[in-house]
């Protein structure tokens, strides 16, 4: 008979839960992870890993285009749509399948099936043919991940309202596509459908894209979309949507009055909410609030053997930080101690230009009251930039005048979300502008920028 | 190439030793499996000898120190060109894998005693310098018990008693900073005892009112006087005049006399010069100049520095004895009560009204036995009571 007691049983299977359940077999606990559908999560099977992929097309296509500027002659390439979405699949097989590997080289026991807890804490385990078994473990750790948001007006219908899945599965280019939100996975299908010659718009409720991050950084992405052909209504609110045969018509509302779009197909891209239903969470002690667990940076809930980690818990919804806050509640679990101080979790976005970001906006530096101190370095003044024929975008840093602390970065442009790691490495150690002022950078690397924004903050910018 | 010298691990139980000495001294070269320094653990006195030639640069810990096992105690050169300590050596002699390669385990949460290494980061350093923060005392929360931005106090007050405080909480200023950082520095490193005595003040009142009145030049004041006894009782007693210095027990060359003065930002210590030697009016000036400098914020960081002894006169206060803090740097301080009219019986068991001053003397037990401060109090005591002696230098 298979083990049905553990010290620590993991309901979900995502880059939080696979990751704690590792942790936790390292740390020699008794672990189990439950996961329902499959492993990786929407991470690694309908998010982050796919995405990059169609992305990494979409550049290559890009490049290809102008490849005359490098000297090099090329016809416009045929694009084999199927072909794309199919590589796409295969990557995230392929990582799906070394996960269950991972797991299993390092004791993990595994159950396939929807995972509840039971009036008496038991967890139930109920897989897809019907059997059922229970489960008993000192801890459990919830980590169930989120799932897209839908509109009221625009309900998901897998054919023409779409939410990520679909976008990530379509069988033909669409002719059109209405993105409603603009925060990254909306920004990162614009910018690959438009690529391979879909006709985009985005709509965005709030008045600027990529509304949570800097400013700046959103009026470049603006402009440069804007310039690729993308269609921007920003600070637009959907007022009535029809979904007929052939297509999606939708009003807006804008400050300078109202629009009606059409587009072959919509992807609603306008949030995430909480996987909390279905669990038996009222079984157990952990407070809801607007559909997402209450925990803290190391997962711990209101009750004391029931855990939650990741996207259920809330923002920032981001794979790495499900990762973070996983290792930091089997860590804390075990005995161990664990940091207080919430870390540093860089944020990125993988659209053409690509943008990162860690720490503060300059907004939001400005609401501490603090004298500041920021710096610009743009990249046209980047010789490796120039080299590679990509000398547009900019890195920005943001300072506390007072102490040196590193508040902010930003980094818009080529490998933006490679570079984003200087910056939280510095103010993951809490290094201030003297310690990043004499390291050394590579010459010649997009990561000079980094510096110089550094020195361009303090006045003394040598490139500029 | 310049490396590292730890405390080796010299058993399995073993967590730290404490340095005895050092048997080569910084300069010096030496040779492989020459001894260098001597570690006392719990259980031995132990030669550490030399994994290699080499040449002692530097010596980072004193002696007498308890040290982590793994803790720089110094540094060395093995004469090997190479890029920096941090690289591990190429290939160490048996003897530095038992003296040298040790594994440091240190206490994730407790702060390092004095002479290991403190981990902090950059900002916290930069912080704990800004706000008068000792980081020695501070328990960091990062890898290792690094310390953070995050752990540091907002002031330099240490946080339970913030937190334990309720009601209205506002940041000390700077010099409140630096006067509690001083006091609890003080209370916690000089053992302090304490001797009390009576001293009777009615000739020196009297002779006080007749000096104010048959001149206007200077008008003195009761401190002056106590303030004038000390400084004669220290150039009578120089054994006396002395403080305990982390180099060893320092003799003053110069009979000088701090006078606490109580201000608007806290409490600040003048330091009179030479007061063994000084007629009582020139005292009583540089005693008034300096009081009025403490109150305007104008004193210099010279003008507060020296002296073995503080006096602290909380006479106009009502107090009849206070035992008062040593200054950090000094070895005694002086609390003085208020005048108090009082009933002794004289040698017949008659009762006798005498004015008399409640003087404690603090002081470090370091420095100072029970009976030579006693003596020395007597002789403060012996001036203020018969105080024309002041009047001649």
């Amino acid at each position: 008979m298979a083990q049905t007691k553990f010290d620590v049983l993991v309901i979900g299977g995502g880059p939080g839960g696979y990751v704690a359940a590792l942790r936790a077999a390292q740390l020699k606990l008794r672990t189990a992870l439950v996961e329902r559908e499959h492993l990786g999560g929407i991470c690694l099977n309908w998010g982050c890993i796919p995405t990059k992929s169609l992305l990494h097309t979409a550049d290559t296509l890009r490049r290809i285009r102008h490849a005359g500027d490098l000297g090099l002659g090329v016809a416009e390439p045929s694009i084999d749509f199927l072909h794309v979405m199919a590589r796409s699949r295969d990557v995230a097989k392929r990582l799906n399948r070394g996960i269950l590997q991972l797991l299993r080289k390092a004791g993990v026991t595994v159950f396939d099936g929807h995972a509840s807890f039971s009036p008496d804490r038991s967890v139930r385990v109920r897989s897809a043919n019907g059997s059922s078994q229970t489960l008993q473990a000192h801890h459990t750790l919830v980590a169930t991940g989120a799932q897209a948001r839908a509109l009221p007006a625009l309900p998901f219908d897998g054919d023409r309202v779409w939410r990520y899945r679909e976008a990530l599965a379509a069988s033909a280019l669409p002719k059109s596509l209405l993105v409603i939100g603009a925060g990254a996975i909306g920004m990162e299908f614009a910018s690959f459908y438009a690529t391979l010659g879909t006709q985009v718009t985005v709509v965005e409720a709030q008045t600027r894209v990529l509304p949570t991050g800097d400013a700046d950084v959103s009026a470049f992405v603006a402009k440069a979309f804007e310039r690729d052909g993308i269609r921007l209504y920003t600070g637009a609110r959907l007022d009535t949507a029809q979904v007929g045969t052939d297509g999606v018509q939708v009003t807006l509302s804008t400050a300078t009055g109202h629009e009606t779009l059409q587009a072959e197909r919509v992807l609603v891209a306008v949030g995430l909410a909480g996987n909390t239903d279905g669990l038996g969470l009222e079984h157990t002690r952990v407070v809801l609030e607007r559909g997402l667990i209450v925990a803290d940076g190391s997962g711990r809930t209101a009750d004391p053997t029931v855990h939650a980690i990741g996207d259920v818990t809330g923002a920032p919804m981001l794979a790495h930080r499900a990762s973070h806050q996983g290792l930091a509640c089997v860590e804390r679990i075990a005995g161990h101690a664990v940091s207080p101080e919430a870390p540093l979790i860089p944020s990125c976005v993988y659209s053409h230009p690509q943008s990162a970001s860690v720490g503060l906006t300059e907004d939001e530096a400005r609401a501490l009251g603090r004298p500041l101190r920021v710096g610009r370095f743009p990249l046209e003044a980047s010789g490796k930039a120039i080299a590679i024929g990509e000398a547009s975008g900019f890195v920005k840093t943001v300072f506390d005048a007072d102490t040196g602390a590193l508040l902010g970065a930003h980094i818009v442009g080529p490998d933006a979300p490679e570079l984003i790691h200087g910056f939280t490495l510095a103010g993951t150690l809490e290094a201030t502008e003297a310690e990043l002022m004499e390291t050394v950078f590579p010459h010649p690397t997009l990561s000079e920028a980094l510096h110089e924004s550094v020195l361009a903050a303090f006045g003394r910018p040598l490139h500029i | 190439m310049r490396r590292e010298m730890l405390v080796p691990k010299l058993g399995l139980t073993m967590a730290e030793g404490t340095l005895v000495e050092w048997m080569v001294k910084p300069g010096d070269t030496f040779r492989a499996d020459q001894s260098l320094f001597v570690i006392e653990s719990e259980k031995a006195a132990t030669e550490i000898p030399a994994e290699a030639d080499g040449t002692l640069l530097e010596i980072t810990a004193e002696l007498g120190a308890t040290l982590a096992v793994g803790s720089v105690i110094g540094y060395w050169d093995d004469g090997a060109a190479g890029l920096a300590e941090a690289s591990p050596s190429p290939s160490p002699s048996p003897v530095a894998a038992a003296a040298v390669t040790v594994s440091v385990t240190p206490a994730p949460v407790a702060p390092p005693g004095p002479g290991e290494r403190l981990l902090a980061t950059p900002l916290a350093r930069r912080l704990a310098q800004a706000r008068g923060i000792e980081l020695r005392s501070v328990t960091g929360s990062g890898p290792r018990g690094r310390i953070r931005a995050c752990d540091l106090p907002e002031t330099a007050v240490p946080a339970a008693v913030l937190v334990a405080a309720s009601g209205a909480l506002r940041a000390p200023t700077a010099t409140e900073q630096t006067i509690a950082r001083r006091l609890v520095a003080a209370k916690q490193e000089i053992p302090h005892f304490y001797m009390s005595v009576e001293a009777e003040v009615s000739a020196l009142q009297q002779l006080r009112a007749e000096l104010n009145a048959v001149q206007a030049d200077v008008r003195f004041t009761l401190n002056h006087f106590i303030v004038a006894a000390v400084g004669r009782a220290l150039a009578q007693m120089p054994e006396v005049n002395r403080i305990w210095t982390a180099d060893g027990i320092l003799s003053l060359p110069t009979t000088d006399v701090g006078m606490a003065v109580h201000t608007e930002r806290g409490l600040m210590v003048p330091v009179l010069r030479d007061l063994g030697r000084q007629p009582l009016a020139q005292l009583a000036r540089e005693a008034a100049s300096a009081a009025s400098r403490a109150q305007a914020g104008r004193l210099g960081a010279a003008e507060m520095a020296g002296g073995a002894i503080t006096v602290s006169n909380a006479g106009m206060h009502d107090v009849t004895y206070m035992s008062s803090i040593i200054n950090p740097g000094q070895a005694m301080i002086l609390g003085v009560g208020s005048v108090r009219g009082v009933f002794r019986p004289d040698e017949h068991g008659q009762p006798v009204l005498r004015r008399e001053i409640g003087l404690v003397l603090s002081a470090d037990h370091r420095v100072l036995d029970g009976v030579t401060a006693l003596q020395f109090l007597k002789r403060i005591v012996s001036a203020l009571e018969r105080p024309l002696g002041l009047l001649v230098v």
